[in-house]
């Protein structure tokens, strides 16, 4: 095989098979986005509560960090007797899997907002509410983004492995051509997730620096 | 209108930071809290707002007990402010300053009238600094923020934490200074923690020493000078003050407010000058306050009949001191040269005169403070 046939090949492959891969990353987006979403919603008031209870960060951060080292593959074979096959299973496990980067840096982002605002603010009468929103959530929000950045390129890349749980995804088309050996088919499954991962990565360091509120970047 | 009642704090780990305090802080006056660390100032402020409670005992407004009062709503009518300002970077200097008023829900036009009020206030022109960040700021100016958030919302009561100790000197003589003037325009009810005996002295209607979770004594800073109740209130007052007995130097000696004029006017200028201002002398300045000598009633009488003469022509050169020579050097300049007045320079720019009544009267305030003059060495 020399280079000009494979990316023939390639080429030929992305035009012949296109409606697949359409399809795949549409399932590839949904999977990653709908896993995100919940990670966020699961992750951020958790890290809130942590950041309130010390005592109890270590214990939370730590089970976060043992789901995030059983590898991908492990962890979807581990949820398919409980759980069987399709979207749900894939979903919970990249949930899991992006709960980590969100969490830790929820309760890091949190935990060192200037303690001086904070006390100001209570002592001038600001309710522990209005304290996490005007205070703490706005000035730890750069870092809480730049946790789901993390987890959402995290994401991305795994959810290649949703095909292994019937919840198809790119996965599927890389793995239809690692069995069917056929090298641009592997190509044409794993270069979109690759974009698919920097542009999410792009969009999000957009968003992370419009969170990071304007008087905190005048110092800098 | 404050009334502790035998507060007592005993914290969890058993360290017993307050003993039975009794205080009555009267509507209006600048109360300061002063005392070694660990003496239980911070504590007995912060009971005030309830940012801790006591362990026994009552405290009091106008006679209604705050155990009894919502500690978010008693918050709201106490301004605070803390030594790290804490100003929230992420808001406008206008939203700072607006944060107490909106979470009382006034209206936005009341709000924002109020906001350019409270920059003029402290000088600091609304339509500068309004839009700016905390962050873009001096240290000085974020304080003088610091302080008009506390008193946005128009609370009777303001609590201030050692609010000045982390400026540089100069900024923190100026706020000082703000702070007494406003004072008497604002007429608050001011309860002001400070290590600092110079800033006690200074500002404070009152100063408790405290010490070990007790107050040694409650008096005005006169009384307190006086009359110390005993080795600990004497040191507590002289270590700081009198830091090792030094002689004073022309700037405790000297009076700042100078009758000048400038080189080119003419004699009739400076004689009618002389008159209005009920001197005898005039220091001639340069457009920048350069001290360029002294003009005197004597020149300006024996040529006041040319009327081509001016100022420049009449000047008489008496060798200024420096801001930080001392007393013993300047009673010599005066014994030996009797000029009317010594000017006091600081590098060629006029700052204050020494005159022999100022330094009398500076003088005799320093003995109250303990300062004894040497018996002069025979030569």
């Amino acid at each position: 095989m020399n280079d000009e046939n494979f990316f023939t090949l390639f080429i030929e492959t992305m035009q012949n098979r296109w409606d697949d891969i359409f399809v795949a990353l549409q399932e590839h987006l949904f999977l990653s986005f709908i896993s995100i979403v919940i990670a966020i919603l699961i992750s951020v008031p958790l890290g809130i509560f942590i950041s309130r209870h010390k005592k109890l960060a270590e214990p939370f951060i730590a089970v976060a960090a043992i789901f995030q080292t059983v590898p991908s593959l492990a962890l979807f074979g581990f949820l398919i007797p409980f759980l069987g096959i399709g979207n749900v299973t894939a979903i919970i496990a990249l949930t899991v899997y992006a709960l980590l980067p969100i969490l830790r840096n929820t309760y890091t982002g949190i935990t060192s907002v200037d303690q001086s605002s904070i006390e100001a603010g209570r002592g001038m009468g600001m309710t522990s509410m209005q304290i996490l929103m005007k205070i703490e959530v706005p000035l730890s929000l750069p870092v809480i983004m730049a946790g789901v950045r993390t987890a959402t390129v995290l994401t991305i890349g795994v959810a290649t492995l949703a095909t292994f749980v019937g919840a198809g995804g790119l996965g599927d088309i890389i793995y239809r051509g690692l069995t069917s050996n056929k090298d641009e088919l592997v190509l044409a499954g794993a270069l979109p997730a690759t974009i698919l991962a920097l542009g999410f990565d792009l969009i999000l360091k957009l968003l992370e620096n419009a969170a990071t509120p304007k008087g905190v970047k005048a110092k800098k | 209108m404050i009334t502790f009642e035998h507060v007592s704090k005993k914290f969890a780990d058993g360290t017993e930071a307050l003993k039975d305090i009794n205080l009555h802080i009267e509507q209006g006056e600048l109360l300061t809290l002063i005392g070694p660390s660990g003496c239980g100032k911070t504590t007995t402020m912060k009971m005030i707002n309830r940012l801790i409670e006591p362990s026994g005992g009552q405290i009091s407004i106008d006679g209604k007990p705050i155990s009894d009062q919502d500690p978010v709503e008693l918050r709201r009518s106490i301004g605070y402010v803390i030594q790290q300002i804490g100003l929230l970077p992420h808001m406008t200097i206008a939203e700072n300053i607006a944060l107490i008023p909106k979470l009382k829900k006034w209206d936005k036009s009341k709000i924002d009238k109020r906001v350019d009020e409270m920059l003029n206030l402290v000088g600091l022109e609304p339509s500068v600094f309004r839009s700016r960040y905390p962050l873009e700021l001096s240290g000085g100016q974020q304080q003088r923020v610091g302080v008009i958030r506390a008193l946005a919302a128009e609370p009777p009561i303001i609590l201030m934490d050692e609010p000045f100790s982390a400026l540089d000197p100069i900024s923190r003589e100026q706020l000082q200074d703000e702070l007494v003037k406003l004072q008497k325009e604002i007429q608050k009810t001011i309860v002001f923690v400070t290590h600092d005996m110079d800033e006690a002295m200074k500002i404070a209607d009152r100063i408790a020493i405290m010490k070990d979770g007790e107050i040694l004594q409650l008096d005005t800073p006169d009384r307190l000078l006086r009359h110390p109740k005993n080795e600990f209130v004497r040191n507590f007052i002289g270590d700081e003050r009198m830091a090792k007995g030094q002689a004073p130097t022309a700037v405790d000696l000297m009076i700042q407010q100078v009758a000048t004029v400038k080189e080119s006017r003419g004699l009739a200028e400076a004689f009618r000058l002389m008159k209005s201002e009920r001197v005898d002398s005039l220091v001639v300045t340069g457009p920048e306050q350069q001290y360029k000598g002294v003009v005197t009633l004597d020149q300006v009488q024996k040529h006041y009949e040319s009327d081509t003469k001016r100022i420049a022509d009449v000047i008489e050169m008496i060798e200024p001191i420096q801001r930080n020579t001392l007393y013993p050097e300047i009673a010599k300049r005066f014994a030996e040269m009797q000029p009317i007045s010594i000017p006091v320079v600081e590098g060629d720019k006029l700052t204050g005169l020494v005159t022999r009544s100022s330094m009398m009267r500076g003088l005799a305030g320093l003995e109250q403070l303990g300062y004894k003059e040497e018996e002069p060495l025979n030569e």
